[in-house]
């Protein structure tokens, strides 16, 4: 009787133990908590660099050029062809590496003549993505024919816009799944380069405050960056990359940004909540800064592009 | 006495154990994300990411949001009018901003007029509910 009762106890600890881990019985972390807690365990033991968890939420943390796309044809700015990556340049891009990266620019040179709605070079750039996508066999999530309806017959541009963001991040979500969050931190990365040049390109051309606050905030997303960068860095390519991106986050160092705090309020609007902000943030960016960001930025970027 | 024991107290915790799981795979949280997007376009936001949220202990996720920009959390889950879903907004330094749960009632959206640059987080918790199956989607206008 004795002996049943303990293995009986035995198994409900262990069962009941089992039952609170598949209920999440521990409290939430933040991504810094598991991040430090990752950096601590790597101290002790050979593994994994970073938790998948982990990975994810930075990954989504990084906005979408789409957004700097917006801004700039917001500000009265005319749409300009020839600052774009070539979508007849797809046959030099043969590696998985370049193939991300330049599955990034594309999508957002994509966005950018999309949202001008240039068809006949959105078709071209639709064309780069696909060729991307295939070489790193992942074009079952691009929904080819959609955007490609949607692009030339000039339906609603939210919804093309919708159908290319929406497979873009099921693409990035299954490279996850697979542990390739190297590939879609690539594709982030290449994203981002282009967004980045395409707003200095512009900035050169049309110099204007708004442009500059928006480059120069662009420090906060470098960081993130480099940081999922990091985690790859016994890559060499990456290990490469990193080093450039460095450069870019010397100059970086120099741009501040500058909070006023005061307190927020809210408002309630039938099923929402209305925030109304009230600190500002002041980012420091002067024309030096652009000339040296916007260098170095070319400078990569061609690394990446030829 | 082991055999009456494993009949009343292992055979319920395993089909409980068991349901858990169960119900945390059929929660179908693009349904929900598709709900949401066609939330947001009639006010003019385009979308930019999705949050599926499911399991009790909520997610937590992190976004850089630009001044100047005007964003929306849009939520959505089997209740119309989000019940039990609920979404806190934290600012650079983590310090709460709003949630979408008011003085016991529930809202739908939180829209958001950016002028602070810089990593915000969002929270997306539980409450009051055993529908631990939501999702949310970010959208923004200038």
């Amino acid at each position: 009787m004795k002996k049943y009762n303990f293995t009986f106890a035995l198994f409900a600890s262990a069962l009941f133990a089992l039952f609170l881990t598949a209920c999440g019985g521990e409290p939430q972390k933040t991504s810094e908590d598991l991040l430090k807690k990752n950096k601590e365990e790597q101290k002790t033991a050979k593994g994994p660099a970073v938790s998948k968890e982990v990975l994810a939420d930075i990954i989504k943390s990084i906005p979408s050029p789409i957004e700097i796309s917006f801004f700039i044809k917001d500000l009265q700015i005319k749409y300009d062809k020839t600052i774009s990556n070539s979508s007849e340049n797809t046959q030099k891009y043969n590696t998985n590496y370049k193939q991300a990266l330049n599955l990034g620019i594309y999508s957002t040179d994509l966005g950018y003549c999309n949202i001008y709605e240039q068809k006949q070079d959105a078709l071209g750039y639709l064309g780069a993505v696909k060729e991307m996508t295939t070489g790193l066999k992942m074009d079952q999530f691009l929904d080819f024919n959609t955007i490609k309806k949607l692009a030339t017959t000039g339906s609603n541009l939210d919804s093309l816009l919708l159908v290319t963001t929406a497979n873009l991040e099921k693409i990035n979500e299954h490279l996850q799944e697979k542990g390739r969050a190297d590939l879609t931190i690539l594709i982030l990365t290449g994203g981002w380069l282009e967004s980045l040049y395409l707003t200095c390109a512009i900035a050169k051309k049309h110099a204007n405050e708004a442009l500059f606050s928006r480059i120069g905030e662009q420090k906060i997303i470098l960081d993130q960056l480099l940081l999922l960068l990091s985690f790859y860095e016994s890559n060499n390519n990456i290990k490469a990359l990193i080093e450039d991106m460095n450069k870019l986050q010397t100059i970086y160092n120099d741009v501040k940004i500058t909070y006023k705090y005061k307190q927020a309020s809210t408002k309630q609007q039938g099923d929402q909540i209305i925030l109304e902000q009230n600190t500002e943030s002041e980012i420091q960016f002067t024309s030096k800064d652009l000339d040296n960001v916007f260098k170095t930025t070319k400078a990569i970027r061609e690394k990446i592009t030829e | 006495m082991f055999k009456i024991m494993f009949n009343k107290l292992f055979i319920p915790l395993i089909f409980l154990f068991t349901s858990v799981n169960f119900l945390q795979a059929q929660c179908n949280t693009e349904a929900y994300i598709e709900k949401s997007i066609k939330k947001i376009q009639p006010q003019g936001f385009t979308f930019v990411k999705s949050y599926p949220v499911s399991g009790k202990e909520g997610k937590k996720f992190s976004y850089v949001f630009s001044s100047g920009s005007t964003y929306i959390i849009s939520l959505s889950n089997s209740d119309a009018n989000t019940k039990g879903f609920v979404v806190t907004l934290y600012d650079v330094n983590k310090k709460e901003l709003t949630k979408s749960f008011v003085e016991g009632k529930y809202y739908a959206s939180i829209n958001f007029p950016c002028k602070m640059t810089g990593i915000y987080y969002m929270e997306f918790t539980f409450a009051n509910t055993q529908d631990f199956c939501a999702a949310a989607v970010l959208g923004m206008k200038k």
